[in-house]
């Protein structure tokens, strides 16, 4: 506004006369009739955003800003946000605390190949829902939406007792003389989310197929005219139009996968897997605690009894384990916001 | 000549090859449904049925009926209450949520400045959708109380009371109305959490309005009230309906039922009684879901 003003003040361009400041009382009341109701829509528009802006990011900060508090100020009523003094002494007991090198690495290992195969098969059989023209196969799909609906929980113990005495047709037990326990091993979410039935695999499924319905048939019937392999159909036309689908499921797929404490607990009591490790420190932070005794420095605070420390120390393990969420959305976070809002979701 | 009758039987040829296709590749999505849904759904409601001991040979089972149930649903201490609680918590909470998205989506599908940055930041909850936020959250009130006196939880425990008292006294509102105002309100951050792929959802919706409707709607003189009621919300309300789904399912999800079962399961080995829960709870879930979505679907208004 203050723009506007300086321009009509040195001799302003024909274009920009109409939008000077108004001088006198009625001049403003007119200026306000005309403008006045979309100034407050802004305002208000722009105070809603901050307002619930701040509440998505307050538990955020207050847990940074609980990370690096010095452990001494931690409680006193002088410092809430900023603290006096910075310390690194949570985060370090907090990264000792959680194996941090090692199970990061282990954690975005299996998460990553728990993506790529949910996204491998959402992506297939949401195409074959898509294109599909027999009514009876395409009726299927109400099973798509059957294992939306149904809670995972609902199915725990038939899950486990399978994944306890895990057989191929009794293959394995004539060959071993046993079957495998595949409890507290990886494999059994792999297997899961291959054959589509991981963590929220229906809802991807819906995702792609919603998209590829979207994506006209033409193209694909032009490439097989000009000759092009079905292979060569899915991979070369339909997968590289299908880039946003596939980024929001895999951002979905990634972040759920890693927050996931369902059927970690249930199959993968792996000591390695972050989120684990996470519950089992916070169900005894005192023997936690003690465990690493001989990896914190002498000077430190470390009173591993003291119940302020323990949940300092518990929300920077928790600051810890988000932490790559956090960076992975740094980086995709512009691609994920156009393709979400493009993607097919709505079809 | 030739050639052309070549490719017209090639394109009839393409949909029979995809359609061969397309099976092959639902295959191991059938194999899934098979082995790891319906296998383990009927496992579960013929253990809710039975007596069940695991030994080591296996799994021992004896017909009891409905036992599993009378004892679940009527001597159990807390499933039936846990039950109820559940549903009347994830009920309202789905229409806070779907309103709270549907508003906040329309709010961000307007052009404004920094509008990138504002979808960045209300699209955060979804990468951040854990737990451990809160429970971090239970951490630092757990500083503060324990901290020397003044903490912010005693402060803002201080200022609903007299909000409270504000609401008892000055505006004669009866304390049913001011607890829910209360729940809605401290509930504030848990209906923002669980709103991301809701909001995401109506925006691609919004988004997908044509531009000439709202232009009609321009032309023919509508308010942008009358606009939103007319033009916006018949448009994104299949929408509401997919979006109603899977919030009540999200939601149900949350339950603390699932330690329950999973207790009763693998803490007490009552095998039986914690597939009963499982079923009972399954049904319920079918039941709401479907009544609810029978229920939007004669008022979703479809375009095509």
């Amino acid at each position: 506004m203050t723009k506007s003003k300086s321009k009509s003040k040195t001799k302003a361009p024909v274009h920009a006369r109409g939008r000077r400041l108004p001088k006198t009382a009625a001049e403003w009341s007119i200026w306000f009739r005309r403008k006045g109701g979309h100034i407050l829509m802004s305002i208000l528009r722009y105070a809603l955003i901050l307002s619930i802006g701040f509440i998505i990011l307050m538990p955020i900060l207050q847990m940074i800003s609980a990370s690096f508090m010095s452990p001494e100020e931690v409680g006193s009523p002088v410092s809430t946000w900023v603290p006096s003094a910075f310390s690194i002494e949570h985060l370090f007991v907090a990264f000792q605390l959680l194996d941090y090198p090692a199970a990061l690495a282990y954690t975005l290992a299996t998460t990553g190949l728990q993506v790529l195969l949910q996204v491998l098969s959402a992506a297939l059989t949401g195409y074959a829902f898509a294109r599909i023209r027999s009514k009876k196969l395409q009726k299927l799909f109400g099973v798509v939406i059957l294992t939306i609906v149904v809670p995972p929980s609902v199915l725990m113990l038939p899950q486990y007792l399978f994944f306890r005495n895990f057989d191929i047709l009794g293959i394995i037990k004539l060959i071993t003389g046993s079957s495998i326990n595949l409890l507290g091993n990886p494999v059994a979410l792999f297997l899961l989310d291959f054959f589509g039935m991981g963590l929220k695999a229906g809802l991807y499924i819906f995702i792609f197929r919603q998209f590829f319905r979207g994506l006209p048939r033409e193209l694909e019937e032009a490439a097989h005219m000009d000759g092009c392999s079905f292979f060569g159909t899915l991979f070369r036309i339909i997968m590289p139009n299908a880039v946003p689908g596939i980024i929001t499921v895999s951002v979905l797929s990634f972040v759920w996968n890693w927050n996931d404490t369902y059927y970690t607990n249930l199959f993968v009591a792996n000591k390695l897997n972050l989120m684990v490790k996470l519950n089992s420190a916070s169900a005894g932070m005192d023997n936690a605690l003690w465990a690493i005794n001989r990896k914190i420095p002498g000077d430190f605070y470390f009173q591993h009894t003291n119940v302020l420390y323990q949940a300092s120390i518990l929300t920077s393990a928790s600051l810890l384990v988000i932490l790559p969420l956090i960076v992975l959305y740094m980086f995709v976070q512009k691609r994920f916001v156009e393709s979400a809002s493009n993607a097919g979701i709505v079809g | 000549m030739q050639e052309t009758k070549k490719k017209r039987k090639k394109t009839s040829d393409f949909y029979r090859r995809q359609d061969r296709w397309a099976m092959l590749m639902m295959t191991p999505w059938l194999i899934g449904v098979v082995l790891f849904f319906l296998k383990p759904l009927v496992e579960v409601i013929v253990y809710s049925l039975n007596d069940v001991q695991v030994t080591l040979g296996g799994l021992e089972q004896s017909w009891v009926g409905i036992e599993n149930f009378k004892y679940v649903l009527r001597e159990h201490a807390t499933f039936y209450q846990d039950l109820f609680l559940t549903f009347s918590q994830a009920l309202p909470n789905t229409v806070l949520i779907i309103f709270f998205s549907l508003f906040a989506a329309v709010l961000l599908n307007g052009k404004f400045k920094f509008r990138g940055a504002a979808r960045v930041l209300f699209f955060l909850p979804i990468v951040l959708a854990t737990d451990l936020i809160s429970v971090s959250l239970v951490g630092v009130s757990l500083e503060e109380s324990a901290g020397s006196g003044g903490g912010a939880a005693t402060q803002s425990l201080s200022g609903a009371m007299m909000l409270v008292n504000f609401l008892i006294d000055g505006m004669g509102l009866p304390p049913s109305i001011i607890s829910t105002i209360l729940g809605v309100i401290t509930n504030v951050f848990e209906t923002i959490k669980l709103s991301g792929v809701q909001i995401l959802i109506f925006l691609a919706g919004l988004q997908s309005v044509s531009p000439s409707m709202y232009e009609v709607a321009k032309m023919e003189g509508a308010t942008a009230y009358e606009t939103f009621w007319k033009v916006t919300l018949p448009t994104v309300s299949p929408l509401v309906l997919t979006n109603v789904i899977y919030t009540l399912t999200d939601n149900l999800m949350r339950t603390k039922l699932i330690t329950t079962i999973q207790t009763t399961a693998f803490g007490s080995a009552q095998y039986g009684y914690s597939a009963a829960m499982s079923v009972s709870f399954l049904l319920l879930t079918l039941v709401v879901v479907g009544i609810v979505s029978l229920i939007l679907g004669k008022v979703v208004f479809y375009n095509d």
